[in-house]
Parts: structure tokens; C-alpha cells; sequence
């Protein structure tokens, strides 16, 4: 039968008042979940998979996916409103969002984050649509390839470090160090861990970025708003033309960006959101204004991320491999239904796929309808007092944090980190890095030393497909363009001594062109 | 202002700990236990090294109603997650032995404490086994595209060509690892191990001819096995596999390894016998009334369970086995490539 009028058949499916309402569940639990921080939709799939047995296979899974891409809305207005990311793919969006809402901005730049994520959701589900053979050529990608993904991103610290280039590698360094922890990926030899055997998986990310990124802000607040009260002035909620117009070419690039990273089974998902800013920053039109709050470094990570959500989806429909946590659990609801995602699935039960397919863009426009209106409420945080707004926040970290793994010790690295965090905040050293090269760094091992394995211990290997060869030069060129040399050129001449260990002094001498951040 | 930011702290320092205060009181039980009418109502927690929404965490999720009704209490599931179950172990093994604490004790997994290098604090003196409640079976998969059809040819060229033959493997000293151990010195090859983090990617790899083979429990292949992206290429076992009937065994070939994983029940060692009997015969009822129970049952056949009640005495036997068997295979399979 024809794909759409398959669809089609899966959209009258939805549109039945019994799944319409497990949808809407999912989405309004998805958006809790999502925006409080710590919270991560795992817990949530997982506690609400027993109602998939009572409810049956389509509303069952329809209400566990609109979990996951309802907490990407979410996720989104603590990193805007209050510069408090919940999870790593959050952080990007921090890093503009909360200069706009401090500039009475974050109306426009929620407004313009919920249409982002929706623009990105309905490229993920056309290209999931369309794109079932691309998942299986993908499947041919090996671990060279994941690891050129993986040092094209880490090429991109540098545009994610702001204006100061030196402490951005400085901090990547953090990132890598920290990654480090745990057991080694090869030979399991504990590393770094102290003999706490809770330290063997390493430490754990959404803890850490808790702790670096929301934690760290919360006790700057401390110090100048625990008496006046007040954040910020609400300012206007609706973009204005310009913002629009602005972001049309992040929304674009950003749908894209997440679209084939979540197509990888094996790639570092939440680095999507960093590529994305990172890509903004430098072609955007708006290029010149990122640091001083510019709407297309929100607009370009949200699509992305958004993007990325439904499209880890694919490989589990189309192969049924399970490339993340959250998609484990929702392969186990399909399995207890006795249903095997995969390719089986659209051949033996099409209207159980094309009716979940078509809930994803149904739930996606639910949750634009409730999201723009709901931003007005949203707002209302900032006039909260912050004695208690600090209490509520930092309360729900510590109990998202425990909650991550069940395990008290989470809390101690959420303090620990939100410590360090705040030190580096003194010290003006930016933070995006750290939580960029955390994400990549055991990406990078793994996929390095699992190609070398393969080859034999021979590192031709690595440029040996076309596609590790091609992001390879990518991230050379990424490295070697003028205006970052020329940046780094002007620090090495004033901090020469320190800076004997920075990676890239290669070739080429540009005059001093003027550069957006310097 | 001093003040305020105190209050303030308090007040986040006590939102999470009110919330919280309900489960860890549960660990606590009270001292009903050494007299006959243990539990007396107080809930039991069950300790699940593994991640909600697991194959052992649904299957114990959906056996505890059950037993809540045979131990007429309420039972609490606390998913511990960490160092593939370590975290876990350590906190059963050192819980109260009250019979107030119930830990999933899966073998072969808790027997990563054989490995030296993980310093685990426990080991099987630690544990007693109340009951095995369900084996996985296993298989030696290849892709479909692979260069082999059967076990033989596979063999055939490992034996020529040692070290060509690649396996993933989740880890190096992991379960899958060690029986792929096993089956290269009953047939006398020898492979490359390639450690993967997670299973996804190593499935992955083993669809895109990454690598060549990986041994693993049925259910973990089921879904490729049916759309024909992976082959089976002899079943781990002495017999033929449910639902894999046309697929040799490796005993036929006359190697004699056998995957075996179990879903194992187990309280702290220095728990008093009676409440032990007490527990044992609670899941072996609790068994019988959810084998009775065709919703149930239905669940455990399309997860690729093999649901059984085997007790205490029967579980003791295997993992005092499997652990001699650990502790002559693991240093040759962390020395091994």
C-alpha cells in the first residue's frame, strides 16, 4: 500500500478521542518532566510502561514517545528563564536565551524555542517518513566514522568558547579530564575512582551540568538578588518580524543537524545542540550580536534538538536498535505487546507504526498550542521571589540529581560541581565546553580504540573511509580558518608561556581581521 | 539577608529529603522478623541493580503484585543503577539481614566480583539465595550478510586465520565476554574481542559487518533475528532453543559450553533461616499464581522469558558452578587478546 495513504490511516487512528487524550497526557507530563531540572524522561517512560499493558499498544506507546519530545519543550524555559539547564542538550540554548531574558527578551526567545522545536519535530518525522533506507546505509558507518564525528565536534570548542579562546580549551580540557573518569573502556581497569565503585560509570553528566551550569548560577543570584527579589522585567511576549526573519536560516540548518545525528545510531546525540550553536555563531547573519544575545542561538539549538528527538526514533522503527536509554524503553513497550520494531512491524502491524508516526505530529502540534499561550505563565517565574525560588530550584536538582541513578551519591557531585562551577563563573570562564568535551570525550576513546582493535593497531584506518575522511578535513579546516588563528595569535603573544600546549599553531598568517568576539 | 539565604537552603535541603524520607524508611522494616509473623505487614524493598524498564526490571515489576499478595505486604522496587550493578550489590550485601531487603542478585552478572580489578566488597559468602525465577537462553549470532552460513565454516576459518574472526563483546570480563571465552577453548580458536558500551551499538556494528559475531541472549536478537538481519549460528545450550528449533546446538558440534542467565532472588548473608523459608516459599507460590495467570504468562512469552521457579538449594548449586567456572575463565579472558 501507498506510504501516505498508510499515513493517512495512522492519522484517523490518532484522531480518535482515546489516543488524542493519551497524547495530550504525554505531552503535559512530558513538559513537566522536562522542566524540572534533573528529571529526565527515562523515569517517567519507564514508571508509565505498566499502563501500556492496561491501555494496549497504540495509546500506550503514543503517550510514552509524547513523553519524550513533551520534555523537550520543557526543557527549554528553565535554560531561558533562569540560566538553569535540566540535561546536556539544554545548555546551548543557555548560553543566548538567558542574555535575551535578562534583556526582558525571554518571551520572543520562548516563543521563537517553541516554534524551533516544532519546525525541528516535523522535519524529523517528514525525513522519518522518507528516510527508512537512509537508516540502513547508515548502519554501514564504523567506529573511524563515529570518531571523526567526534573530533569535528571537538573542533568546535573553540567557537563555543566566547571571547576568550584560551580558557575555552582550558575548559575542554575539564571536559576530557572528567570524562575520564570510570572504567576503562578497554580494559575495564577502574580509572580515577578512588575504589568507589560509584564512580566506575564515570561521573555522571546530568549531574555535573546541573551542578556546573544551574547550580553555580543560583549561588551568583545569591549574592545580589536574595534581597531585592527580582530577576528581571517581563518585557513583551510576541517575536518581533525581525527575530522571525532571523531565524528561519537557524531553524533550517539546525532541523538538519539534528536529523542526521540522531539518525547515527552510535553518535553523541546531545552534541547536536552544540554543533548547531556553534555553526550559528559562525554563519548566522546575526554572527556579530552571539555573546549579547542573539536569537538565532536559540532558535538554531532547539530545532536541532527537536529534530534529533524524533529522529533517534528512526533506527529503532526501521532496524528496531534501540540507540538510547529512552528508546530501550519504548522498544520494551512495543516487545511486551508482542510487537517487533523493525521493518516487521511495518509489514505485520503498518497501522500500529503509521498510527505512532502520525501521533508524533499530532502530539508536536498539541504541544505548540499549549506552549505559546503557556509562556505567559512561564514568565511569572521571574517574579518570584528569590528566596524561594532558589529553594524550589536547587531542591529539585538535588532530588533530580538522586533520582538519575537512585543513588545518594549523584547529590554530592551535583554540589561539587555547582562549587567548581560557580569558581569558574568568578574567574570568567566559559562553561559550554566543559559540558561539550564531557559528551564527546568517551565517544572519542571508544570509537578510537575500537577502530584500532579492528585494524590491527593500524592508524591509516582511520581515514580510511570516505566519511571519517571527509569530517576529518572538515575539522582540520574547521581549526586552520583565519579569523580563529588570527584570535589565538593575539593571546599567544600575550600569554605566550602558557600557551605552549595549544593544539593548533599551524601554518598560515593572516592580518589581523576583525572578528566577532574580539 | 544572612538569614534569608539560610532559610532558603534549608528549605531546598528539605524538599528532597521529605520526598525521599518515604523510601528509605522502608529499608528500615523494624524487628518482626525474627518471629513467625515476619513480614507482619511492614514493606519489603527489592534492590534492582539494573535501570527501570530492563528485561529484569519488567519481569520482577510484573511478578510483585503476586507477591505482594502471597506475603500480604507492600513491596517496594528501588532501581540502584551504577557500575553494572556494583552499586547495588554493595548496598544489598550490606543491608540489614532482616529479610526486610530483598536484592536481584542476577548471575552470571554479580559475579563480576570474580574480576579483582572491580574491588568489589562482596562476594558469593555475602548472599543468600532465596530463588531463580527465569533463565535467558543464548545464541552465537552473526549478520545475515555475514561470510558464514554455518558454525563449522566459522571455525573452519578462525582456526586458520587466528585472530581474524572479531566478536563484540559488552566490556572486557563481561557475562557475554566470558562465555566467548569458554567457546574459543572448547574449539580451539581465537578471536578478536572489541568491547562496545552499550548493546545497541554493538548490535549495530554486527548488522553493518563491523563485526563478525556476538554471543547473546535470545531475546537481545529476537527482533533482527525475525526481520533477517542477524543469522543464528548454533544455539549455547545442550538443547535446541524455544522457538529457534531448526538451530544447532553447540554441543552438537561437541563443544561443550552452555550460556546460562539467571534472574536470581537473593537476602543478605546472616539472615535468620526462618524468614529465609518463609521468603523462598512466598516466591515460589507467587510463581505459581503468576505461571496461572495467562496475561502474565503472555508478557513473559513475548519478552523471551523462560519463567520457572527453581529454589534456594537449586540456585545455591549453580552459582557456587558458575562461580568456579568465572574463576578460571575470567584471567583468561582479561589476558586472553
Amino acid at each position: 500500500m501507498d506510504i501516505f495513504a498508510q499515513l493517512l490511516a495512522g492519522f484517523q487512528e490518532v484522531l480518535s478521542p482515546v489516543n488524542l487524550l493519551f497524547a495530550l497526557a504525554g505531552c503535559v507530563l512530558g513538559m513537566v518532566v522536562g522542566i524540572l531540572p534533573g528529571f529526565g524522561p527515562p523515569a517517567a517512560m519507564a514508571l508509565l510502561l505498566p499502563v501500556t499493558y492496561v491501555v494496549g499498544p497504540i495509546p500506550g506507546i503514543i503517550m510514552i514517545a509524547a513523553i519524550l519530545y513533551g520534555s523537550m519543550y520543557g526543557g527549554t524555559i528553565t535554560a531561558v528563564l533562569l540560566n538553569v539547564p535540566g540535561e546536556p542538550s539544554s545548555v546551548a540554548t543557555t548560553l543566548e536565551g538567558y542574555t535575551l531574558a535578562k534583556q526582558g527578551r525571554g518571551g520572543p526567545a520562548l516563543v521563537i524555542a517553541a516554534a524551533g522545536s516544532f519546525v525541528g519535530a516535523t522535519v524529523g518525522i517528514v525525513g522519518m517518513v522518507l528516510a527508512a533506507p537512509l537508516a540502513i546505509a547508515v548502519v554501514g558507518l564504523g567506529a573511524r566514522d563515529y570518531f571523526a564525528i567526534g573530533v569535528l565536534g571537538l573542533s568546535l570548542v573553540v567557537g563555543l568558547s566566547g571571547r576568550n579562546v584560551v580558557k575555552g580549551l582550558v575548559c575542554a580540557l575539564i571536559g576530557l579530564a572528567i570524562g575520564l573518569v570510570g572504567l576503562d573502556p578497554v580494559l575495564g581497569t577502574p580509572r580515577f575512582t578512588g575504589g568507589m565503585p560509584e564512580l566506575f560509570d564515570g561521573i555522571d553528566l546530568v549531574a555535573v551540568v546541573m551542578g556546573l551550569f544551574g547550580l553555580s548560577e543560583m549561588l551568583i543570584g545569591l549574592e545580589h538578588r536574595a534581597t531585592s527579589g527580582r530577576l528581571t522585567k517581563l518585557g513583551r511576549i510576541a517575536p518581533t518580524k525581525e527575530d522571525w526573519r532571523r531565524s528561519v536560516g537557524p531553524m533550517a540548518r539546525g532541523s538538519v543537524i539534528g536529523f542526521f545525528t540522531g539518525l547515527l545510531p552510535g553518535s553523541p546525540g546531545t552534541a547536536a545542540t552544540f554543533f548547531s550553536y556553534a555553526l550559528e555563531r559562525r554563519v548566522s547573519k546575526g554572527r556579530a550580536q552571539f555573546g549579547r544575545g542573539a536569537i538565532e542561538g536559540v532558535a538554531g539549538p532547539e530545532t536541532a534538538n527537536n529534530s534529533l528527538g524524533i529522529a533517534t526514533m528512526i533506527p529503532m522503527f526501521t532496524l528496531g536498535i534501540p540507540s538510547s536509554v529512552t528508546m530501550a524503553i519504548m522498544m520494551g513497550a512495543f516487545i511486551v505487546h508482542g510487537l517487533t520494531p523493525g521493518p516487521l512491524l511495518f509489514r505485520d502491524h503498518p497501522d500500529v507504526a503509521w498510527a505512532i508516526i502520525a501521533s508524533l505530529f499530532v502530539g508536536n502540534v498539541i504541544l505548540l498550542v499549549l506552549n505559546v499561550p503557556l509562556i505567559r505563565v512561564w514568565l511569572y517565574i521571574l517574579k518570584i521571589p528569590y528566596s524561594i525560588l532558589f529553594a524550589l530550584v536547587v531542591g529539585l536538582m538535588i532530588l533530580g540529581a538522586f533520582l538519575v541513578t537512585g543513588a545518594a551519591f549523584n547529590i554530592l557531585v551535583l554540589l561539587v560541581s555547582g562549587i567548581f562551577g560557580y569558581v569558574l563563573r568568578k574567574l570568567d570562564v566559559p562553561l559550554a565546553p566543559i559540558a561539550l568535551t564531557m559528551v564527546l570525550g568517551s565517544i572519542l576513546e571508544e570509537n578510537l580504540v575500537r577502530a584500532l582493535l579492528l585494524s590491527d593497531g593500524d592508524v591509516g584506518t582511520l581515514v580510511g573511509s570516505p566519511f571519517s575522511a571527509t569530517l576529518l578535513t572538515g575539522a582540520v579546516l574547521v581549526l586552520c580558518s583565519a579569523p580563529l588563528l588570527a584570535l589565538l595569535r593575539t593571546r599567544l603573544e600575550r600569554r605566550r608561556a602558557r600557551l605552549m600546549a595549544a593544539p593548533t599553531r599551524a601554518g598560515e598568517t593572516t592580518s589581523l581581521p576583525t572578528t566577532k568576539s574580539s | 539577608m544572612r538569614r534569608r539565604i539560610a532559610a532558603a537552603t534549608l528549605a531546598a535541603l528539605a524538599i528532597p529529603l521529605a520526598l525521599s524520607g518515604c523510601s528509605s524508611l522502608s529499608a528500615g522494616g523494624g524487628d518482626a522478623g525474627a518471629t513467625g509473623d515476619f513480614p507482619g505487614g511492614e514493606p519489603i524493598t527489592i534492590v534492582m541493580p539494573f535501570s527501570a524498564g530492563g528485561s529484569t526490571d519488567l519481569m520482577i515489576r510484573a511478578l510483585v503484585p503476586f507477591l505482594e499478595d502471597e506475603l500480604d505486604t507492600s513491596i517496594i522496587v528501588e532501581n540502584t543503577v551504577g557500575a553494572g550493578g556494583q552499586v547495588a550489590l554493595t548496598a544489598i550485601a550490606g543491608a540489614q539481614p532482616d529479610g526486610f531487603t530483598i536484592g536481584v542478585t542476577n548471575l552470571p552478572s554479580t559475579l563480576a566480583y570474580v574480576n579483582e580489578e572491580r574491588q568489589a566488597t562482596y562476594d558469593q559468602d555475602s548472599f543468600e539465595p532465596l530463588a531463580t525465577i527465569n533463565r535467558f537462553r543464548g545464541i552465537i549470532a552473526t549478520s545475515s550478510t555475514g561470510e558464514w552460513a554455518t558454525l563449522e565454516e566459522m571455525v573452519a576459518y578462525a582456526q586458520d586465520n587466528p585472530g581474524a574472526v572479531t566478536v563484540g563483546v559488552d566490556g572486557l570480563g563481561g557475562d557475554d565476554h566470558i562465555f566467548v571465552t569458554a567457546f574459543e577453548q572448547a574449539a580451539d580458536v581465537e578471536f578478536t574481542v572489541v568491547p562496545f558500551d552499550d548493546g545497541s551499538e554493538k548490535m549495530t556494528a554486527l548488522i553493518g559487518n563491523q563485526i563478525d559475531l556476538s554471543f547473546g541472549s535470545v531475546p537481545t536478537f529476537r527482533p533482527q533475528i525475525d526481520s533477517g538481519n542477524v543469522v543464528a549460528l548454533a544455539a549455547l545450550d545442550a538443547e535446541t532453543v524455544a522457538g529457534l528449533e531448526d538451530v544447532p546446538t553447540t554441543s552438537s558440534f561437541g563443544y561443550d559450553v552452555q550460556w546460562e542467565s539467571y534472574n536470581v532472588l537473593s537476602v543478605p548473608a546472616g539472615t535468620d533461616e526462618a524468614v529465609r523459608s518463609e521468603l523462598e516459599d512466598a516466591i515460589g507460590a507467587a510463581a505459581a499464581a503468576a505461571e496461572a495467570d495467562s496475561a502474565f504468562m503472555e508478557q513473559m512469552t513475548n519478552g523471551g522469558y523462560e519463567f520457572g521457579f527453581q529454589d534456594s538449594e537449586w540456585t545455591n548449586d549453580r552459582w557456587t558452578d558458575l562461580d568456579a567456572q568465572w574463576r578460571e575463565l575470567v584471567p583468561v579472558a582479561l589476558q586472553g587478546d
